[in-house]
């Protein structure tokens, strides 16, 4: 022991507080209920141990001194103040006590479960449970911020591959900063689960802003539903996303695609998606268009027009055998109505545009898909071509099958982000885009293909699709079945982290997974660019309106009425 | 008011007070002078016990110096041979005070008086309440007066409390309803009632201790 770590000895033998060593909170009473807890006993004098809160304590171990850091998972008072000197709400209890010749502040005292994490080994980069238990009577110190800062994430703010999207929620703001490994964050797979107004979409965007800083340049898509990621556009030109000047530097280009230039050719719709896009379609329908749309593939490849597959779909009825000839849902005209409906209507579906996948994914650009006002089924048919074409591009590119003259050539990693993923991954149907987001979540990895996936409704989402995704950001979810399904679904997240669900705030954030050390309560930090997902102020609105109106009917009664007072259609019938 | 002597002890808490009788005091004490929850004191140290306090040289004992014990009568017991001795007597009742005196004397009221605390010395010299067990017991024949009614709030009244509003103290309660006499509840009761008058800032507090002692000894007792 140094010189200096004898001064800061107290008397009993325990450290005092330093920037190395942790504040003397409490000690230990004995093992937990399960193997890696263990229990102590702290007045928490100074309010410092707190649920999920981080402490160790020192193990002499192969010649060294660890300190076992373990987080606290539960509490159970020891001693309290009567209820009956409660009684009255107005007799603070400390006043009874005082009359009774107890003037002590110190009058609690908790039982504090905490789960052993382990130490924290510098040459794994990750930690290891010892094995061995605190003994009674050990001193538990609290974990120093910068010790947390250091073990708790995988990378330090500002580095290449770091995303820090908060501070740890147990310790003042700032002390400990919750840095993601952006590696594993887009390799291995996001979710994002959160009930309604809990501040996904703004978790989400606080990602996106640190994916497009300049130490990552990330090449991100959003599937945008709703049309609130598009004050992403802000990270163009701010100071705090650029880097070097506007010729050699750096900064984000953010490109956001209106619902009306969302389009996909008619040709690289596969069968499965007219059938989707078509549904309640006879088998006798299905059968003529299925032999339309093969004769188009075989003899046009993927180069025809909607006028291509209607008259296909015509010829094969008028070449077709009698008994076909005959059916008055095939003969009647009525699939033949009703492709001519569907393509007439869908918006998306386009004989020559087309979403180039060069044009939306690019390192250093983050483009908004967004896809509100577009009918649900149709989402649901973009995004399956989208990811299809994707995917076969990143497989194709990785094996070398195609090259930089190929225009689906994309030599780099992307990262999709998709906002009501339940959407595209339901639970208990069969949606087009379910099949590829699972090939890409189970995949992907290997191909650069990394998904975000953000849901309000985890149990409606599919719980393969939840389960592949290795980083989780779980923030308040009051229903229980959508708890329940987290808790099935996410493994790395324990009980007592989960219990925390319903009593989280906005802001608040459970992250666990691949890109951190151990599972942490977050605070999530501040957007640099605006929020888009705010609701509407609607009394605000509304009055906003009448003002309007107001001065309007003002200024038209002064300028076209005459001066008897006019005609008035709200005139009663009486006067 | 001198009202009798102690004869003997259950516990260290715990004292037999015989009542003075006609004839051993000049003023004999009336039945409301040594009447169920009448607050005393009984003289201990230098006043009680003479020239011994110079052996005691405990530091316990020397750095809280006692003058006085104070406590409370909780019960009371008459003490008559007569009772239950049937047969025929030599001297008839008017004449035993001429032929047998003695007799006489053995009818006696005993008082139990349970210890709450003691007078202490303070560092300036001043009297200063104490709440905790008495460390010296009083001797027999130590001698038992009561206490005023100031001198029972002044004994509540929290040393060093709050300027301007004095703050009440009963820090023996505790000890006093572990007693398992039936009488404590109601002796407690007393007490506090007795001094809401002098600490009505904290009528509240008092209220709520009587409160919570009447429905532990009248409505969970009856269960």
């Amino acid at each position: 022991m140094s010189a200096a770590d004898a001064a800061i000895l107290v008397a009993d033998g325990r450290r005092a507080g330093t920037a190395a060593h942790g504040v003397c909170v409490g000690t230990v009473k004995g093992p937990g209920q399960s193997p890696h807890e263990y229990t102590f006993i702290t007045p928490n004098r100074a309010m410092l141990v707190k649920q999920g809160e981080f402490v160790y304590y020192e193990l002499a171990y192969g010649g060294e001194t660890l300190q076992v850091i373990g987080r606290v998972s539960g509490w159970r008072p020891v001693r309290l103040y009567p209820d009956t000197f409660m009684a009255d709400p107005e007799v603070p209890p400390s006043q009874v006590a005082a009359v009774l010749g107890f003037d002590s502040e110190e009058y609690e005292l908790f039982e504090v479960t905490v789960t052993v994490i382990g130490y924290y080994d510098a040459q794994l980069k990750t930690f290891v449970n010892p094995r061995l238990p605190p003994r009674s009577g050990w001193p538990v110190y609290l974990v120093p911020g910068e010790t947390l800062a250091a073990v708790l994430s995988r990378r330090r703010p500002g580095e290449v591959g770091s995303a820090q999207i908060g501070w740890l929620l147990s310790r003042p703001r700032g002390e400990v900063p919750i840095t993601l490994s952006v590696k594993d964050l887009t390799g291995t797979h996001l979710a994002i689960i959160a009930g309604t107004g809990a501040g996904k979409s703004y978790l989400a965007s606080v990602i996106v802003e640190e994916l497009m800083k300049p130490v990552n340049r990330a090449c991100v898509l959003i599937v945008d539903p709703h049309g609130e990621y598009d004050t992403l556009v802000e990270m163009q030109g701010h100071p705090a996303f650029t880097e070097g000047d506007l010729i050699t530097g750096y900064t984000p280009a953010v490109r956001v695609l209106r619902p009306e230039h969302v389009k996909v050719r008619t040709g690289v719709l596969s069968l499965h998606d007219w059938y989707y896009l078509l549904p309640d379609l006879s088998e006798r329908m299905r059968y003529v268009f299925g032999r339309a749309f093969r004769r188009l593939q075989r003899e046009r490849g993927d180069r025809f027009t909607k006028e291509d597959l209607v008259a296909a779909v015509q010829s094969i009825r008028a070449d077709g055998r009698e008994d076909e000839a005959s059916d008055p849902d095939v003969s009647g005209g009525a699939l033949t109505w009703r492709i001519q409906n569907l393509v007439e209507n869908a918006r998306i579906i386009s004989d020559y545009e087309d979403l180039q996948l060069r044009e939306l994914f690019r390192p250093g650009q983050c483009t908004v898909l967004q896809l509100n006002e577009i009918e649900q089924r149709q989402q649901q048919v973009i995004l399956s071509v989208l990811l299809r074409r994707l995917y076969r591009a990143r497989i194709d590119t990785e094996r070398r099958l195609i090259d930089e003259r190929d225009e689906r050539y994309l030599p780099y990693p992307v990262f999709v982000l998709i906002e009501e993923a339940h959407r595209f991954a339901p639970a208990n149907a069969d949606v087009v885009s379910t099949q590829i987001l699972k090939e890409i979540l189970a995949e992907g990895r290997k191909f650069g293909v990394g998904v975000g996936l953000i849901s309000q409704r985890p149990g409606k989402l599919d719980a393969d699709v939840l389960s592949q995704c290795m980083t989780q950001c779980i923030m308040r979810i009051v229903n229980p079945i959508d708890q329940n399904a987290v808790a099935s679904a996410v493994e790395s997240v324990g009980r007592d982290l989960l219990a925390e669900l319903p009593g989280l705030s906005k802001g608040q954030v459970i992250v666990s997974g691949a890109a951190l050390n151990t599972p942490v309560l977050c605070q999530v930090r501040e957007r640099l660019t605006r929020h888009g997902g705010e609701d509407k102020d609607a009394p605000a609105e509304w009055l906003a309106y009448f003002q309007d109106r107001n001065r309007e009917r003002r200024r038209e009664q002064q300028a076209f009425l005459p001066s008897d007072g006019g005609f008035s259609i709200f005139r009663s019938v009486d006067s | 008011m001198l009202i009798g002597r102690i004869v003997k002890s259950n516990s260290h808490v715990d004292y037999v007070c015989h009542i003075y009788g006609a004839g051993e005091v000049p003023e004999p004490p009336s039945p409301e002078d040594y009447a169920f929850g009448r607050f005393v004191r009984i003289a201990v140290g230098r006043e009680g016990q003479g020239d011994r306090q110079s052996t005691l040289d405990s530091p316990v004992l020397q750095n809280s110096p006692q003058t006085h014990i104070v406590g409370v009568i909780y019960n009371t017991q008459l003490v008559n041979p007569d009772y239950g001795a049937g047969g025929p007597r030599l001297s008839p009742e008017r004449e035993l005070e001429f032929f047998a005196p003695d007799y006489l004397n053995e009818r006696a009221v005993l008082v139990g008086i349970v210890a709450l605390g003691s007078w202490r010395l303070g560092p300036a010299g001043e009297s200063v309440p104490d709440h905790g067990v008495p460390p010296v017991a009083p001797v027999v024949g130590a001698e038992v007066e009561t206490m005023d009614a100031l001198e029972v709030a002044r004994f509540h009244q929290r040393p060093n409390g709050p300027p301007g509003m004095p703050a009440v103290l009963c820090g023996y309660l505790p000890r006093l309803t572990a007693l398992s006499s039936p009488v404590i509840p109601d002796l407690v009761q007393r007490i506090l009632a007795d001094l809401e008058p002098y600490f009505s800032g904290q009528a509240r507090v008092l209220a709520l201790l009587q409160n919570n002692l009447a429905w532990k000894t009248r409505v969970e007792g009856i269960r």
